[in-house]
């Protein structure tokens, strides 16, 4: 009975003949690299899993540790918060302030429709837009100050004149009234401008409620 | 065996050699140019891409990995446009603390920030083309273990070495007004950020933890990201620019230290889980994608406060 069963031409091997024509192992190569990854996948996230709990000790000294990450965590999160209230690096306040400045200037002067300077012969003071073109092009702000008589004079280093130029303003809504011109080492003695070196300027500017546009391009 | 272990290390510490000379030697050839954007910006994306690739794939592994491995081109996609994205944020910074040029310098600098990202945006699309055909061929479909162990704590300290030559470089005027560094590292703002980063870390629990790390600090970071803004905005309220300042601060700050911490720490930990087979956390892929942008509308917002005229109080 054995023999017969397990026999060359036995039902058994006939099934097992029957079993490898239907389900021959012809996966295409594409499809098995398909399986073959989603396995590997597989494998790989169920050894995480096993590796996890096989950390006992580590696990068990996390555990309260995490506790102690979070309170650590939030500490952290509420000096931050804390800290930014009281703090600010002053040069960066000063330096963006500067260009905060420096370009509410130039847009002011750029705004006006006309200018006229006396005392100070110089192609700076041609017109509004040449004004403004030196002051965002080329002239740099170096530090502004303010006078007793509640005026504020902006300190411009022009250095490819190698001079100073001082404009001189009651706000920065309006142009300077008055403009001073300075070499760097007369600048840099500190002595005043010299009586030839100072223009003192009218303005023109448009009337309130012109197009925004018109005020920046300046006509 | 030994004398096989032998061998292997030898030509694992010869591969090394033959990617860390040149790239030290590329480093200092960039002193004799200037610290501009478009060549400075295109050195830093190249030279970090180089160091970062280190921190999840040993050099003695990139030929064979370049040739079978799809996580290797992807993770060099995802890396180019992090470090496009984080080589805008520097140049920006850099920008602004060189105003002792002119306005127009000034703005101009800022403007050509952006272009370091545009070069990562360049060689993320050129990088992902290799990692889709790769893919599609069910190539690198067995699990790869990563063997570099020294070479991942290589490529952080040579990405380190490159951001901290990048800010610490002359300035392209006559001295800084403010150094790039005063700005990118604000500490509240690095608190914040690394704390909300542990906090999440905390409450995903072990089951997440190392695989969270990318969401964490991009969580984080948009979060102090967000706060600096609502501070900028009091302060345009309040006409206190210095307030203003300190929220740009916050700002610039919590997104400098997120990328930092998601190319060096968070990123080669999903590489490596990667070359193991997994997947990626289900929100790392939209945390890579997103964050940088939101990093470059931040500094589109900052670029715009920074040249807008602000009425101070006297």
């Amino acid at each position: 009975m054995t023999e017969t069963r397990n026999g060359p031409s036995g039902p058994q091997d006939e099934i097992d003949v029957l079993l490898r024509d239907t389900l021959r192992d012809d996966l295409p190569t594409e499809v098995e690299a398909r399986l073959e990854r989603r396995i590997q996948r597989f494998v790989a996230s169920r050894a995480e899993t096993r590796r996890r709990p096989g950390l006992t000790f580590l696990g068990f000294v996390w555990a309260p540790s995490q506790r102690v990450v979070a309170v650590a965590a939030s500490l952290l999160l509420v000096s931050g918060f804390g800290l930014q209230a009281s703090s600010g690096p002053d040069r960066l306040v000063e330096s963006l302030s500067d260009v905060s400045t420096a370009v509410t200037l130039a847009r002011v002067v750029r705004g006006a429709t006309s200018m006229s300077c006396v005392g100070l012969e110089d192609d700076a003071l041609a017109s509004p837009a040449a004004l403004a073109d030196r002051i965002y092009r080329r002239w740099v702000l170096l530090r502004s100050r303010s006078r007793p008589d509640g005026t504020v004079v902006y300190e411009f280093l022009a250095r490819n004149e190698s001079a100073v130029y001082e404009l001189v303003s009651r706000d920065l809504s309006r142009p300077p009234r008055e403009i001073r011109k300075r070499s760097l080492a007369d600048a840099a003695r500190g002595e005043d401008a010299r009586p030839g070196d100072v223009a003192m300027c009218s303005w023109e500017v448009p009337p309130a409620g012109t197009p925004g546009i018109v005020f920046m391009l300046g006509r | 065996m030994t004398s096989k272990a032998i061998g292997s290390g030898a030509s694992a510490a010869l591969a090394r050699a033959s990617v860390v000379v040149p790239w030290a030697i590329v480093l200092a050839a960039s002193a004799f140019f200037p610290a501009s954007a478009p060549v400075g910006g295109l050195l830093f994306v190249v030279l970090g891409l180089a160091a970062v690739t280190l921190t999840a794939f040993g050099a003695h592994e990139w030929g064979r990995a370049a040739r079978t491995s799809p996580v290797l081109w992807e993770s060099t996609a995802r890396n180019a446009w992090t470090i496009g994205v984080l080589a805008a944020l520097l140049f920006f910074a850099r920008a602004l603390g060189d105003s002792s040029r002119g306005l127009a310098e000034v703005a101009r600098s800022l403007a050509l920030a952006f272009l370091p990202a545009l070069y990562g945006l360049a060689l993320a699309a050129l990088c992902l083309v290799p990692a889709l055909r790769l893919r599609d061929s069910g190539a690198g479909s067995h699990s790869d273990e990563s063997r570099g162990g020294a070479d991942r704590w290589l490529g952080a300290a040579l990405f380190l070495a490159l951001v901290a030559w990048t800010l610490m470089r002359s300035p392209l005027g006559d001295a800084w007004r403010f150094t790039p560094w005063a700005m990118l590292l604000h500490w509240p703002a690095v608190l914040v950020v690394a704390g909300g980063a542990l906090l999440v870390a905390a409450i995903a629990g072990p089951a997440l933890r190392g695989r969270i790390g990318v969401v964490a600090l991009a969580l984080s970071a948009a979060l102090a990201s967000l706060t600096g803004l609502v501070l900028v905005l009091f302060g345009f309220a309040d006409q206190s620019i210095a307030r203003v300042v300190s929220g740009l601060d916050f700002i610039l700050t919590s997104c400098f230290v997120a990328h930092v911490g998601m190319l060096i720490v968070a990123n080669p930990i999903e590489d490596r889980r990667m070359r193991g087979g997994a997947d990626p956390f289900p929100g790392s892929r939209t945390a890579w994608l997103l964050f940088p942008v939101a990093t470059l509308v931040f500094l589109v917002i900052t670029l715009v406060l920074a040249m807008t005229p602000m009425q101070q109080k006297l």
